[in-house]
């Protein structure tokens, strides 16, 4: 019996395939994930010959890295060093107080004894004005005007408005707010104010200081807001005040990617 | 009569072996250029197979860079218009010759790179690879090219391959 053949023209062969690549294309990675994390199960079998996926994968033409994975564990990194310049800060302000006032005993710095109220950003508001966030939590949480939000170990603002279950967040980069700080090595308090788009500027402080773009910047500690230095960025740009030549031009560049806050946290020193 | 379920054997090893670390075990310079086997594959079978054939193995050869690239549709398409095109223009080219094998790898490499990156770059899903990689691969791919054309020419039986006139 013969066997009979369906005959398909080649500009049917590549127009059907074709499309069928479009799709693939077009189709969004959370499903074609699936279909590369299956593949990817049988390097399982033989370990030594899997390659670093799926972290990172390595293409043939260069490394290729997966984006996703890549910015959550630059984000993760980031959290880190935020704590780990915490820390820091933490033990330099322990030793200096074990210099000055030995054998007084004081209250640890620390956040042990503060609550600690997590908040999704609402991003809808935040879009609107990008110098404000909006939590969703309010009044009825404990929140009062001026508490200070971190992210990621890092100071992002302070709350500015509140309301029964929400509250705006003025972020450090705006300029209706002016945070205390301190540039790491000065151990002079100084105001810093947000210029208005994705930066905040220390003014006042003398050339004399020994200021670097990369240096860290903290928080003052302020007594019912916050009782340990926390960094709040780094120091971007650092330049000679053209109006005073004696006086630095500091910027400094939140420690944290605003734009990628999802989650934040309210320290509430007298819970 | 083309065996299918051997030729997808085939393509499914060979993406196995391009996205694991043995491509770079054999890197090149400092910049880590490595061979791109799938490449070689999709050059062969695009020169020595019939045409919607060798439309069907090109696309296929696609599907399974992008199960070793890990991102699903850029390469597929890329090696399917380029296998596409090399089997369209096999009546102008023969890769009888050994420079003619190393010249039609070195330029398909180019071309299907640049289109992948471009598709990669619209899918915005991960990074595109760089000109200078492109360029390395093909290039390392096509002088290791007549090599693996001598072993897959021992495998056509096996795949049912008939051979097209110009391929020859």
């Amino acid at each position: 019996m013969s066997r009979r053949q369906t005959r398909i023209s080649k500009g049917t062969v590549f127009t059907g395939l074709l499309l069928g690549g479009l799709l693939c294309l077009l189709l969004p990675q959370s499903l074609t994930k699936r279909v590369n994390l299956a593949f990817l199960g049988i390097y399982k079998i033989t370990p030594s010959l899997g390659s670093s996926i799926p972290l990172a994968s390595v293409s043939p033409n260069g490394p290729v890295t997966i984006t996703g994975e890549y910015k959550k564990l630059q984000n993760e990194y980031q959290q880190l060093q935020n704590h780990c310049a915490n820390l820091w800060a933490e033990l330099a302000n322990e030793h200096d107080k074990t210099q000055k006032l030995s054998g007084i005993r004081t209250r640890f710095p620390s956040l042990a004894g503060a609550a600690i109220i997590t908040a999704d950003v609402v991003t809808s508001q935040g879009a609107t004005d990008p110098e404000q966030l909006v939590i969703n939590r309010g009044s009825a949480d404990s929140l009062k005007k001026d508490q200070f939000v971190i992210a990621d170990n890092a100071v992002i603002g302070r709350i500015a408005e509140i309301s029964s279950r929400t509250a705006i967040v003025n972020l450090i980069t705006s300029k209706r707010i002016t945070v205390p700080v301190e540039v790491a090595g000065t151990k002079v308090p100084r105001k810093m104010t947000g210029d208005g788009k994705n930066a905040a500027k220390i003014s006042l402080l003398q050339k004399k200081y020994p200021v670097k773009a990369g240096t860290l910047v903290y928080t003052c500690k302020m007594p019912g807001f916050i009782d340990v230095p926390f960094v709040i960025g780094k120091v971007s740009k650092c330049k000679v005040d053209a109006d005073n030549p004696l006086l630095w031009e500091i910027s400094v560049a939140p420690a944290v990617d605003i734009e990628t806050v999802n989650t934040v946290s309210v320290v509430i020193m007298n819970p | 009569m083309m065996q299918w379920v051997r030729f997808a054997v085939l393509v499914l090893a060979t993406a196995f072996i391009q996205g694991s670390q043995i491509p770079h075990w054999i890197a090149l310079t400092q910049f880590k250029f490595s061979p791109d086997f799938l490449l070689m594959l999709l050059v062969f079978f695009a020169t020595f197979a019939e045409g919607p054939t060798a439309i069907i193995c090109s696309f296929t050869i696609g599907l399974g860079a992008d199960l070793a690239y890990h991102t699903l549709g850029p390469y597929m398409l890329a090696f399917g218009l380029c296998g596409s095109i090399l089997q369209s223009m096999g009546k102008v080219i023969s890769l009888k010759r050994m420079l003619h094998v190393i010249a039609a790898v070195f330029l398909c490499g180019i071309v299907a790179g640049l289109l992948a990156k471009t598709f990669i770059f619209f899918r915005g899903v991960s990074q595109a690879p760089s000109v200078g990689h492109i360029l390395g691969t093909s290039l390392y791919s096509s002088l290791l090219a007549p090599y693996i054309f001598a072993g897959l020419s021992f495998l056509t039986g096996w795949l049912g391959i008939r051979r097209s006139g110009y391929g020859r």
